[in-house]
């Protein structure tokens, strides 16, 4: 009963769609933040490599390197000053301090920061700029339609009755339940079989 | 004018003035903006509902060729010159509405000065406009190179981004030459030793 109650209150379930070897003592590519209350936000640590795709239904900050897809249709998503990310970004809203390679398009804003560099095509409604920031692409400030709930993916997170919230990474990262201290001071290796590698 | 060393110094521009003339009444046009982006210029041009593809030439030859004492001579190499031109404007799918050149040209090597120019001939629609300003100051070793941000229809914020030796001195008639293969050329000439020229595609 304790255990069902504990499995309940986890806000945070990944589950790999592909199998992966079991890694003992690696620590999980991300770390949450604020766990003992409402958690809202989670960070992808600056020593993490996720090669794949992100979903997400809770604010994501990034620190380390992505190359995939990031889609947060109802969140926010931080790219903070260490991050490199090669992606396709797709959000609410995205806030970019690092380094960006890739189309980024969000339903309500997106804010480059001073230190951003991105290059790719932006599309959102609207758009911050602070002086200092590098970019290369186009602009098309719009109103992006959001789908109202995100259909299932077969195979993926989503899908899960328990994956309400949180976010996957199909490569096959391994996951912590929910209030696990997560150390971040390791590289994650990218999934044999993504189809990029 | 309102000098300021960090707000720059506002004024008006016959060139912008009469580049948004040319853009009145014509909403959702692709305009080419080849300054650092800034929040003005999104702001503006977003708000009169164009698509706007911005690219920082001047970081970009910079960053290509170096800042140093080869910067020029770099530039005349032809592999090289061809190999920057692809990198900045081939993936660009025109046609343009317009371009925004601002300072830029000032700062190419007659190579990279005529590959320049074709390419924005290449990727302007007939009849567009290009806004392109040169220093009229023959005397000057260095000229201010600056962030110009919109402020309306008729009226410019000008910054200085560092001082830098121009290639050569730009004449009205080899501006022309430059411009040989458009349609048009228009040039004013302002109080801080600017010539705006306006080109039609």
């Amino acid at each position: 009963m304790w255990n069902r109650r504990k499995e309940e209150e986890s806000p945070r379930i990944v589950t790999p769609s592909v199998p992966v070897a079991p890694m003992e003592g690696m620590p999980v590519s991300t770390t949450p933040t604020g766990y003992q209350g409402t958690r809202t936000t989670a960070t992808i640590g600056e020593n993490v490599l996720i090669s794949g795709q992100i979903f997400a239904k809770e604010d994501l900050v990034i620190d380390g390197q992505i190359d995939g897809t990031i889609e947060l249709l109802e969140n926010k998503v931080t790219i903070g000053k260490s991050a490199r990310v090669k992606a396709t970004i797709k959000a609410r809203e995205v806030v970019i301090h690092g380094t960006v390679h890739g189309n980024v398009e969000a339903s309500d804003k997106i804010d480059l920061r001073r230190d951003a560099h991105l290059v790719g095509d932006i599309r959102a409604a609207r758009i911050a700029i602070e002086d200092g920031a590098i970019f290369k692409g186009s602009i098309d400030v719009t109103k992006v339609e959001v789908p109202k709930a995100a259909a299932p993916r077969p195979g993926t997170p989503s899908s899960g009755p328990l994956a309400t919230s949180g976010l996957a990474t199909p490569g096959g990262a391994p996951h912590a339940p929910s209030g696990t201290p997560i150390s971040n001071t390791q590289t994650m290796a990218a999934s044999a079989n993504d189809p990029k590698r | 004018m309102s000098p300021s060393a960090t707000e720059g110094i506002s004024r008006p521009s016959a060139g912008l003035e009469q580049y948004f003339q040319h853009l009145q009444g014509r909403p959702t046009l692709s305009l080419l903006d080849l300054s650092p982006v800034s929040q003005a210029n999104v702001s503006f041009l977003a708000g009169l509902g164009h698509r706007l593809y911005c690219e920082d030439f001047l970081s970009s030859l910079d960053d290509f060729f170096g800042g140093d004492d080869d910067f020029y001579q770099s530039q005349e190499n032809p592999t090289r010159a061809q190999e920057f031109m692809d990198l900045t404007f081939r993936q660009l799918q025109g046609p343009f509405h317009g371009a925004l050149v601002w300072d830029c040209l000032q700062y190419l090597s007659p190579t990279m000065l005529e590959l320049t120019v074709a390419e924005l001939h290449r990727l302007l629609e007939p009849g567009s406009l290009l806004l392109t300003f040169f220093h009229n100051d023959e005397r000057a070793k260095s000229v201010p190179a600056s962030y110009y941000r919109i402020q309306d229809y008729r009226s410019l914020n000008i910054q200085e981004r560092g001082r830098r030796t121009p290639y050569q001195f730009f004449t009205n008639p080899f501006i022309e030459r430059v411009f040989r293969d458009f349609s048009s050329v228009k040039m004013y000439l302002t109080r801080d030793h600017l010539r705006e020229i306006v080109v039609k595609r």
